[in-house]
């Protein structure tokens, strides 16, 4: 899953990492993303990038360049209130889809 | 994202790339480090970090596509945010507003000079053998009507020499008039140019016998597109210059404009119907200037 066939779905995951942690490079994105999700969800970090960039360009995340703890030049995303937005939609509406998977799933 | 920086994203190129460059690579490098810190031999490391990362070129070639596609989309939301904006500092605004509106003028000026002297010159056959006949004194340098006859006839310099003067009226059409502008040419006009009509006839020195002798029309091409939508049917009607009846005879080439330089007439009718026009007599003034006279000198004169 959240591979670029699934484009939705790793924008979504982006939003919320982003909507969590606050300000964070696509390394520390794809990191967040393993761990909260138990190694189950494995991106394919480099498909992250054509994602955080047509983001951006759609207003959802802004950009600035900064050091990291280990002094290393990164990128680091941060959520507008646009993108802010668009998580709450896209979140209603996996919520929804999962809803009817599982009525799928339950019917008997 | 700003308009500014989406144009800029069009023009730095190169720029964008190399930034684009350095983010993956900063990525790749982090897991590198991380492999490291986590036991892994420098080689492994880096050939872990590829792995996970995928096809680098691809990523980087959908990176840029992602950056260009939508570089426009936001154009409306960014001129109705410039809109806002401007409310909000009007002093700042009209400068902008009126340092463009001189500028855009300043260009629309010099393309109009530069349209007309280069681009647009008078297009008629040996236009190198026309030349502007002038008086010396400045301000004073056009010529009356007996003084153009006498000048025709009694010299030896140009095969023929014509006379035109520049005016406006109300060309009605339909009864309807609108202000026009036109020249009054001398019979022989159109001959001495070498021109031929796109359609119909010219009028020429046959068809002057008496004053008001000539009651007929030639219209410019723009004219005749704009005022009868380049029906071919015009010839042969009848439009009123300043009340008087005159036949439309004939329309000029495309690319003929007159002879002057910044004065494109909408039509030319004939100098013997001054009077009608005009209201008042010239003809027959020796001290009435206004008439500009053009000879073309005979071959081996030059």
């Amino acid at each position: 899953m959240a591979r670029n066939d699934l484009q939705g779905s790793l924008d979504l995951l982006v939003l919320k990492t982003l909507s969590q942690i606050g300000s964070l490079h696509g390394y520390g994105i794809v990191l967040h993303i393993q761990r909260a999700s138990d190694e189950l969800l494995n991106v394919e970090e480099g498909s992250l990038y054509p994602a955080l960039h047509r983001m951006e360009q759609s207003g959802w995340i802004r950009s600035d360049w900064a050091l990291t703890e280990t002094n290393r030049k990164a990128k680091y995303y941060k959520l507008t209130p646009a993108g802010r937005k668009e998580l709450e939609q896209a979140e209603k509406s996996f919520e929804q889809l999962v809803k009817g998977i599982r009525a799928i799933f339950r019917y008997a | 994202m700003s308009l500014l920086r989406r144009l800029s994203n069009l023009f730095t190129r190169r720029k964008l790339d190399r930034e684009i460059d350095a983010e993956l690579s900063s990525h790749i490098e982090m897991r590198i480090a991380d492999n490291i810190a986590a036991g892994m031999s420098k080689e492994a490391a880096h050939r872990d970090a590829m792995l996970r990362f995928g096809n680098r070129a691809l990523m980087k070639e959908r990176v840029t596509s992602a950056d260009a596609a939508l570089m426009f989309d936001g154009i409306a939301r960014d001129t109705r945010y410039a809109i806002r904006r401007s409310f909000r500092s009007p002093a700042f605004a009209l400068t902008a507003i009126v340092t463009l509106a001189l500028g855009i003028g300043t260009n629309v000026v010099v393309f109009g000079v530069l349209n007309a002297l280069i681009l647009h010159p008078l297009n008629v056959a040996e236009s190198d053998r026309l030349f502007s006949v002038v008086q010396k004194q400045h301000g004073a340098d056009s010529q009356s009507y007996p003084d153009y006859l006498d000048f025709r006839s009694r010299n030896n310099t140009f095969s023929d020499m014509a006379g035109y003067k520049l005016y406006d009226a109300a060309l009605s059409i339909r009864g309807v008039p609108k202000k026009s502008w036109f020249y009054e040419v001398s019979g022989n006009y159109f001959r001495m140019l070498g021109l031929r009509p796109q359609l119909g006839r010219f009028f020429d020195l046959n068809d002057e016998h008496v004053p008001n002798s000539a009651p007929y029309v030639v219209l410019s091409d723009s004219f005749w597109h704009d005022r009868f939508a380049g029906d071919p049917r015009v010839l042969g009607t009848t439009v009123e210059i300043n009340k008087h009846p005159f036949t439309v005879i004939g329309v000029a080439p495309t690319d003929f404009h007159g002879t002057e330089v910044f004065f494109w007439p909408d039509f030319w009718v004939p100098m013997v119907n001054e009077q009608q026009i005009n209201g008042y007599d010239y003809l027959s003034q020796r001290r009435s200037h206004g008439l500009w006279v053009i000879g073309k000198v005979r071959d081996g004169r030059r």
